[in-house]
């Protein structure tokens, strides 16, 4: 504690070990939720001291000392009040986005001086909440005037209206603006489910409610609202029945749903700036809902650890792979996504043998495919020299948690697929993005032009067993460092499904579907009957067509089986273009693949 | 990464300890909003300018998790 008393956090050992080991119990959530309330002060500190130079740029929000200072009454007699504000969703997701705005760093239009005059509505909002009386100028966002946690006025009159005054007294909230004003409180809802319940905010007024820059407010529909209720309710009993443990940190962690429009391609989302918030499209079932919820709040878990402690000396820059991404990631992100899936696959794996007939392929899939996801990142994680101890101790603690949901009597054609899947991602994701070493692509192109043998020793570099994670000290070769393997990482702009890969799922997915899927000719419907040699026959071809064609690449490797191709495909499709820039003919890959892989197998 | 609070107790003298693992985020939850605008406090000013540092290098602490069409996590 230094001399005005100030001290920091200390993150209790079991809250730690909790977190490894999966859910949450009310007490660790009670603390990290405690700890985001410091980051939420300390950035509004900073908030005030970057905006006060440019009051004079704030219009007629350039009061912020008043706001401020409002704030502070309020605390000092309903301090509830104003932490329940500051910790609300929108006020995370504002701040980081005011901040931005006044150190000059904002990332997008959205005008200076409304957005960062939100800090009145945040305090009216508190005003309102406690009762303080107050006569307040605030923003008006997209035709409302928004306080967080009390809810929208909407104005009705002509637009575009910038500011409008909200007054609090002992007789009421008034806004005062010119022409009607219709008032929506926010919505809440209650679930609650042998002993556990859970109070959410259902939010779908809130200008940063999405997590980015100002939105309007999309109010549901009464049958959208009955249907979230009725959805909310029932995950929550299948919650409670089923995953307890995950019940009792969504009890103490969940603080707020945001229905998302069922057109948007989101399925879910959260923000490292609003704990306990989750974003989402609408289910189709309660099941569907649980694992959302459960997925997500895995998130808010894992931010408000990396405000604590440091899992890793990296930066942000992406140059890893993650298989359910097809970008390159920061180490950050890889972190997040083996924690949040392998509660996915703790999620399904419990839920084995319930899903109804219609989901049951679904869940069964979606067990083995994100168990074959994060087991793959958790191998490509063991030699990641940039994690501390306690980030070691983290992904260990993940690998031990994926281990423990064995999928010995998962059906063979089911874990297959997920196996072809996930290589098939992960050999598109290096063809994407990245750039081989050119000495090793040239040492090779002159060993095929010289009929030698192919030097497996570059590829030695790199460790690539399958061992389980465990806790023996990491290997600390440095692949990972700007390369992986022995090229390096370059990301890309390529996304997107393969066919072969989009086949192999519907075909697990939705038989009947897959039957009926026209022009059921060329490589990709080869391997699909099996038939493999055909199907290496049709890449190849398409390769000599277009030698750069990545999905021929990735089909190829599977058609083959090829240990090279799914290794380090990156070099098997420089050498092809060397020797064809060399001799101004190109091999046949399928030639050039198996002189790979008689080098990489023939010695173990 | 570690929002960035202060350097702790007694000024990076944190200790870990079986039961706790040491943070560098000030905790702030008993310090009145009232206080901290007016308090001058070294530790307090070099989180806050550690912090607003950090935005003008680009890091925002908001990241968002999305699942979404081939990005998830």
């Amino acid at each position: 504690m230094n001399p005005v008393g100030l001290s920091t956090h200390r993150l209790p050992r079991f809250v730690f070990d909790e977190i490894c080991s999966g859910p949450v119990s009310t007490a660790g959530m009670a603390f990290l939720r405690r700890t985001q309330y410091s980051v939420r002060k300390l950035r509004l500190r900073a908030f005030l001291e970057a905006a006060s130079p440019i009051a004079n740029r704030l219009g007629p929000f350039a009061d912020l000392d008043g706001a401020w200072t409002l704030l502070s009454e309020v605390e000092r007699v309903a301090p509830d009040v104003v932490e329940d504000v500051l910790m609300h969703h929108s006020v995370g997701v504002w701040l980081s986005r005011a901040l931005r705005q006044v150190v000059g760093t904002a990332g997008d239009a959205t005008p200076l001086w409304s957005e960062v005059g939100w800090f009145h509505a945040v305090a009216a909002a508190a005003a309102v909440r406690s009762g303080q009386p107050c006569a307040v100028t605030v923003p008006v966002v997209h035709g409302a005037v928004t306080l967080p946690t009390v809810g929208a006025y909407r104005l009705t009159g002509s637009f575009p209206v910038g500011q409008a005054r909200v007054v609090n007294s002992a007789s009421g909230t008034v806004v005062e603006v010119s022409g009607a004003v219709r008032r929506q409180p926010v919505r809440r809802h209650r679930s609650s489910a042998r002993g556990y319940a859970v109070e959410v905010v259902v939010d779908d007024l809130g200008p940063y409610r999405e997590f980015g820059g100002p939105v309007p407010p999309a109010p549901l529909g009464d049958g959208e609202w009955d249907e979230w209720r009725k959805y909310l309710d029932e995950a929550w009993e299948l919650l409670t029945a089923r995953h307890p443990g995950a019940a009792e940190e969504l009890s103490a962690g969940l603080s707020t749903v945001v229905p998302l429009d069922a057109r948007r391609d989101v399925f879910a989302a959260s923000s490292a700036a609003a704990f306990g918030a989750i974003a989402m499209s609408p289910k189709r079932s309660a099941t569907e809902l649980g694992e959302a919820l459960v997925h997500e709040l895995q998130h808010s878990k894992v931010n408000a650890l990396l405000d604590l402690v440091d899992l890793h000396t990296s930066d942000s820059t992406p140059r890893h792979y993650a298989p359910w991404r097809d970008d390159p990631r920061p180490i950050d992100g890889l972190l997040h996504g083996v924690y949040a899936f392998v509660s996915v696959v703790e999620f399904w794996h419990a839920q084995r043998g319930l899903a109804p007939a219609a989901l049951a392929r679904r869940a069964e899939f979606t067990l083995a495919y994100r168990a074959r996801q994060v087991g793959l990142a958790i191998d490509g994680m063991r030699g990641l020299v940039e994690l501390t101890d306690l980030g070691r101790e983290f992904v260990a603690a993940v690998a031990v948690r994926l281990a423990a949901c064995g999928l010995a009597d998962a059906a063979p054609e089911i874990t297959e697929v997920a196996e072809e899947v996930t290589a098939e991602h992960a050999i598109t994701w290096r063809l994407r993005h990245v750039r081989p070493d050119p000495h090793a692509v040239g040492d090779a192109v002159a060993a095929w032009l010289d009929r030698r043998p192919f030097d497996r020793r570059p590829f030695d570099r790199r460790p690539f067993d399958r061992r389980p994670f465990d806790r023996r000290p990491f290997d600390r070769r440095p692949f990972d460092r700007g390369e992986f393997g022995h090229g390096t990482v370059v990301p890309a702009a390529a996304s997107g499904e393969s066919l072969l890969a989009a086949l192999l799922k519907l075909r697990v997915l939705d038989p009947r579907e897959f039957d009926r899927v026209p022009h059921r000719d060329g490589p990709e419907f080869a391997y699909l009957r099996g038939m493999r040699d055909s199907a290496a026959e049709g890449f190849a071809a398409r390769l000599h067509a277009a030698p750069h064609d990545v999905a021929a690449w990735a089909g190829l490797g599977l058609a083959l089986g090829s240990d090279v191709l799914r290794r380090a495909p990156e070099q098997v499709r420089a050498v092809h273009r060397g020797v064809a820039v060399r001799t101004g003919a190109a091999p046949s890959p399928v030639e050039l693949v198996t002189w790979f892989d008689r080098a990489t197998t023939s010695t173990g | 990464m570690m929002e960035s609070g202060g350097i702790g107790e007694a000024a990076g003298m944190t200790v870990e300890t079986p039961e706790e693992l040491s943070s560098d985020l000030l905790d702030l939850t008993s310090t009145s909003l009232s206080e901290m605008r007016t308090l001058r406090d070294t530790v307090l000013d070099q989180a806050v300018h550690r912090l607003l540092h950090r935005f003008r290098l680009g890091d925002f602490g908001d990241s968002v998790q999305e699942q979404a069409g081939g990005r998830d996590a």
